[in-house]
C-alpha cells in the first residue's frame, strides 16, 4: 500500500474544505481576553446603614437587571430594548462568475450591526490549478456618505449543502453600529474563501436598506424567580499582618444564581450570576468559570445533563458585586429541576503586599527563603521560597507556596518589575497543596535589593450551587 | 520564537506565546478536525476550543514534550467526542465495519493517475462519511498525520493490537483488490 497516495488524497480533501488563509487568532484571543469588570472595593469598614443599603442593592440588582427589556436573537446574542432594532428590508444577492454572495439578514442595534451572509458556488469549477490565497482584505460596512464601519468579530459561521460538497459557506459578522438616522449601507466583502481551486472574483459590494424590526423578532428572555441566597457574614479581614483569623470557606461568601433563560429548539440558554457583598467577601471582582470541567449539571433523576460553553454577546454587563455567566443546556428532556454546580471561581482581591531581598547581583538559579504567611481570600497561605528562573534571556520569579489544597487552586502574584505585555492565564486541573507561581518580569536582568510583590488574585476551589427549572 | 519558547512565554503569562502556537498549528489542526467532522465551521470551533483549553491547562503541560502531537491528539479526541455526543453522526451507517476502511484505502490505488479528479475525491469523501468518527480518526492519524501504530494506540488509549487489527484488515482488503487488478503499489 502506498501511504503517500492516501496522504495526498486526504491533503487534497482537507484543502478543499479548509483554505490556507484561515486565522483563528482573533476569535481565540477574544475568548481568552474576556475580562470581568473590575469592581470598586469598599476599603473601609461599612456602617450598619451601608450594609443595609448594600444588602438591598444585592437583593434588588438581579430584579433590576432582569426587569430591563431584553431579547435574544440566535446568532446575534442578547439585545437590550428589542423595540429599537432594525433589520434588512429584503435579502440581497450578487452573482459573479458562478458564485453568489447573499445577505440573508441584518440586525442593527444602537450598539452594533450584525450581518448574516453566505457565499455559494452555483457551478463547481474543475479542481485544477492552485487555490487563490493571495487576496487580502477585511469585510466592512460602508455608509452612504462613504464612512466605513469596522469589522468587530465573527459571531457564527456555517456551511452550505452536504458536508464536503463545497456548495458554500456563510458567516454572521458583527460590525460597528449604523447610526440610527441612516438606513442605507453597503456590505463590502473583498475576498471569497478559496474552498475550491482556481481564481475567484474579488471586491464584492452589496447595498442594503434597513427597516424597523417587527415585534417578536427577538426571542423572549424569561426571568427566573430569585431563590433565597444564603450569605454568611464573616468578620472583616484585615490583611496581611493578622495571621490569627480563622479560615473562612470563601464559597460561603459568594452566591450562585440562575437569573434568566431563553427557550430554544434544542435546549436552553441559561444566564446566571455570581454575587457577593464586600462585607461577606472582600474582593474587587469575582469571575465565574463556566468552562468544561468546572461546571456540572445534574437533573432531578441524578443524570448528568449535557451543556456547552457559550460565547459572544449573551450576557448582561457585569454590575457592582455581580458577575454574569452563560451556558447552553443541550437538552429539553430532563427531569427538572437542574442542580448547577460551579467548582472554581477566579477572584481579584485587594492587593496583599510582601517583599524580600534578592541581594546585590541576582542571577538565574538563585533562591531565597521567604517564610511568610498571608491571608488570601480567607485562607492562610505560606510563602516558602522565591526562585529566579531564566526564560528566553529574561529573568522571572517562580514562587513556591503551601496552601489549603481544598480552597486555593492558584494564586496571582505580580511585581512592579514586570515589563511583560499582556496577561497570562490558565486554570487548574488538580488540587495541590504546593503551588508554583510564575511571576514574570520580561527583564534580562533584575535590579538588586528589595523586590516588592503583591498577591492580586486567586483561583478558588469550592462548591457554588443553585437550582433551576424552565 | 520556537515552540518551546512559546510555551514558556505562555506559562509566564505572555499571551503572545499562544498566538505563536495558533499561527503555527491552526491550519493543520483545522484540516485534521475537518477530515473527521466533515464540516469546516465545526472544525474551526473544535480547534478553537482546543487552543483555549490548552491555554487554560498550560500550567500543567510538560514543556519538554513536543506540542504538536499532544495538541493534535486533543483535536482528534475532541472531534470524535463531538460527533459521538451530537446528532451530527446521523449519517454514520450503523454496522459500518473495517471493510469501509479498507474500501477507502483500496480506492487510493487509482489515485495515482487521477489525484486531481474531483469526482474521485468526492467518492473517497463519500466513503469516509460511511466510517464512524473513530474510524475516520484512525485514517487521519495514520495517513494524514503519518503517525505510527504505536503512536496511534497511545493517542487513542487503545491496545496496539486493536490499531494493528484495523490497519491489517484494510491492507488485507487492499491486497485482495490489487490482486484482482494485477496491480501492485505496496512496497
Amino acid at each position: 500500500m502506498n501511504d503517500n497516495h492516501m496522504h495526498d488524497v486526504l491533503e487534497t480533501l482537507s484543502r478543499r474544505g479548509v483554505p490556507e488563509n484561515i486565522n483563528l487568532w482573533p476569535d481565540i484571543s477574544a475568548r481568552i481576553e474576556r475580562k470581568s469588570s473590575m469592581m470598586a472595593l469598599r476599603t473601609r469598614p461599612l456602617t450598619a446603614i451601608l450594609i443595609a443599603l448594600l444588602a438591598l442593592l444585592l437583593l434588588s440588582s438581579a430584579a433590576y437587571a432582569l426587569g430591563r427589556m431584553f431579547g435574544f436573537i440566535p446568532g446575534v446574542g442578547l439585545v437590550e430594548q428589542p423595540s429599537s432594532l432594525r433589520m434588512l428590508e429584503t435579502s440581497a444577492s450578487l452573482e459573479r462568475e458562478g458564485i453568489r454572495l447573499s445577505i440573508l439578514n441584518v440586525v442593527a442595534s444602537p450598539a452594533s450591526t450584525s450581518i448574516r451572509f453566505q457565499v455559494e458556488w452555483l457551478v463547481l469549477p474543475p479542481a485544477t490549478g492552485d487555490f487563490d490565497t493571495s487576496c487580502q482584505g477585511t469585510p466592512s460596512l460602508i455608509l452612504s456618505d462613504g464612512t466605513p464601519l469596522r469589522f468587530v468579530k465573527t459571531a457564527d459561521k456555517f456551511t452550505l449543502g452536504e458536508s464536503g460538497s463545497n456548495a458554500g459557506y456563510g458567516y454572521v459578522m458583527e460590525f460597528e453600529a449604523i447610526p440610527v438616522d441612516q438606513s442605507d449601507a453597503t456590505f463590502s466583502y473583498p475576498c471569497i474563501h478559496p474552498i475550491v481551486a482556481g481564481p475567484l472574483p474579488r471586491d464584492w459590494q452589496i447595498p442594503f436598506h434597513l427597516i424597523p424590526a417587527p415585534e417578536g423578532m427577538a426571542l423572549p428572555v424569561n426571568t427566573v424567580q430569585p431563590t433565597e441566597s444564603i450569605i454568611i457574614p464573616v468578620t472583616e479581614t484585615t490583611i496581611p499582618s493578622s495571621l490569627t483569623l480563622p479560615a473562612v470557606d470563601p464559597a460561603q461568601g459568594i452566591a450562585l444564581s440562575a437569573d434568566s433563560f431563553v427557550s430554544m429548539d434544542d435546549g436552553y440558554l441559561l444566564i446566571g450570576s455570581m454575587h457577593w457583598s464586600p462585607n461577606d467577601f472582600p474582593a474587587y471582582g469575582v469571575k465565574p468559570i463556566p468552562f468544561t470541567g468546572y461546571v456540572t449539571i445534574v437533573d432531578a433523576s441524578g443524570q448528568d445533563v449535557p451543556w456547552e460553553e457559550v460565547y459572544g454577546n449573551v450576557k448582561p454587563q457585569n454590575e457592582e458585586y455581580r458577575s454574569y455567566w452563560a451556558i447552553k443546556v443541550l437538552s429539553i428532556s430532563f427531569a427538572p429541576p437542574l442542580a448547577i454546580s460551579f467548582n472554581v471561581v477566579d477572584v481579584q482581591i485587594q492587593p496583599i503586599a510582601f517583599q524580600f531581598d534578592i541581594g546585590s547581583a541576582p542571577q538565574a538559579g538563585q533562591s531565597w527563603e521567604l517564610n511568610q504567611d498571608l491571608q488570601v481570600a480567607g485562607s492562610l497561605i505560606h510563602l516558602e521560597k522565591a526562585n529566579v528562573v531564566s526564560a528566553e534571556g529574561n529573568l522571572n520569579f517562580q514562587l513556591e507556596a503551601q496552601v489549603d489544597a481544598n480552597t486555593i487552586a492558584d494564586l496571582k502574584i505580580n511585581t512592579p518589575l514586570n515589563q511583560c505585555m499582556g496577561g497570562g492565564g490558565g486554570y487548574p486541573t488538580e488540587h495541590m497543596s504546593t503551588l508554583e507561581i510564575y511571576v514574570p518580569t520580561c527583564r534580562p536582568d533584575l535590579p538588586p535589593g528589595i523586590v516588592e510583590m503583591q498577591v492580586t488574585g486567586a483561583i478558588l476551589w469550592g462548591q457554588w450551587q443553585t437550582s433551576w427549572q424552565p | 520564537m520556537n515552540e518551546q519558547q512559546a510555551i514558556r512565554k505562555l506559562k509566564c503569562g505572555d499571551v503572545s506565546g499562544l498566538e505563536f502556537l495558533v499561527h503555527q498549528f491552526q491550519l493543520k489542526a483545522v484540516r485534521v478536525a475537518y477530515l473527521i467532522t466533515r464540516d469546516p465551521g465545526t472544525a474551526e470551533d473544535v480547534v478553537q476550543d482546543c487552543f483555549v483549553r490548552a491555554y487554560r491547562s498550560i500550567r500543567s503541560y510538560d514543556e519538554s514534550r513536543p506540542f504538536e502531537p499532544w495538541f493534535m491528539r486533543n483535536v482528534i479526541n475532541a472531534s470524535v467526542k463531538l460527533l459521538q455526543r451530537s446528532a451530527r453522526q446521523v449519517d454514520w451507517v450503523a454496522g459500518t465495519d473495517e471493510s469501509h476502511f479498507a474500501e477507502v484505502i483500496a480506492r487510493v490505488d487509482s489515485v495515482e493517475e487521477q489525484i486531481e479528479s474531483m469526482e474521485l475525491q468526492n467518492q473517497i469523501w463519500d466513503a469516509m462519511q460511511k466510517l464512524s468518527p473513530r474510524q475516520r480518526a484512525v485514517i487521519v492519524q495514520r495517513y494524514f498525520l503519518d503517525m505510527s501504530e504505536k503512536e496511534m494506540a497511545e493517542a487513542a488509549g487503545s491496545a496496539l493490537g486493536t490499531v494493528k487489527w484495523m490497519l491489517n484488515a484494510a491492507r488485507k482488503r487492499l491486497r485482495g483488490l490489487l490482486g484482482d487488478t494485477g496491480r501492485r503499489s505496496e512496497p
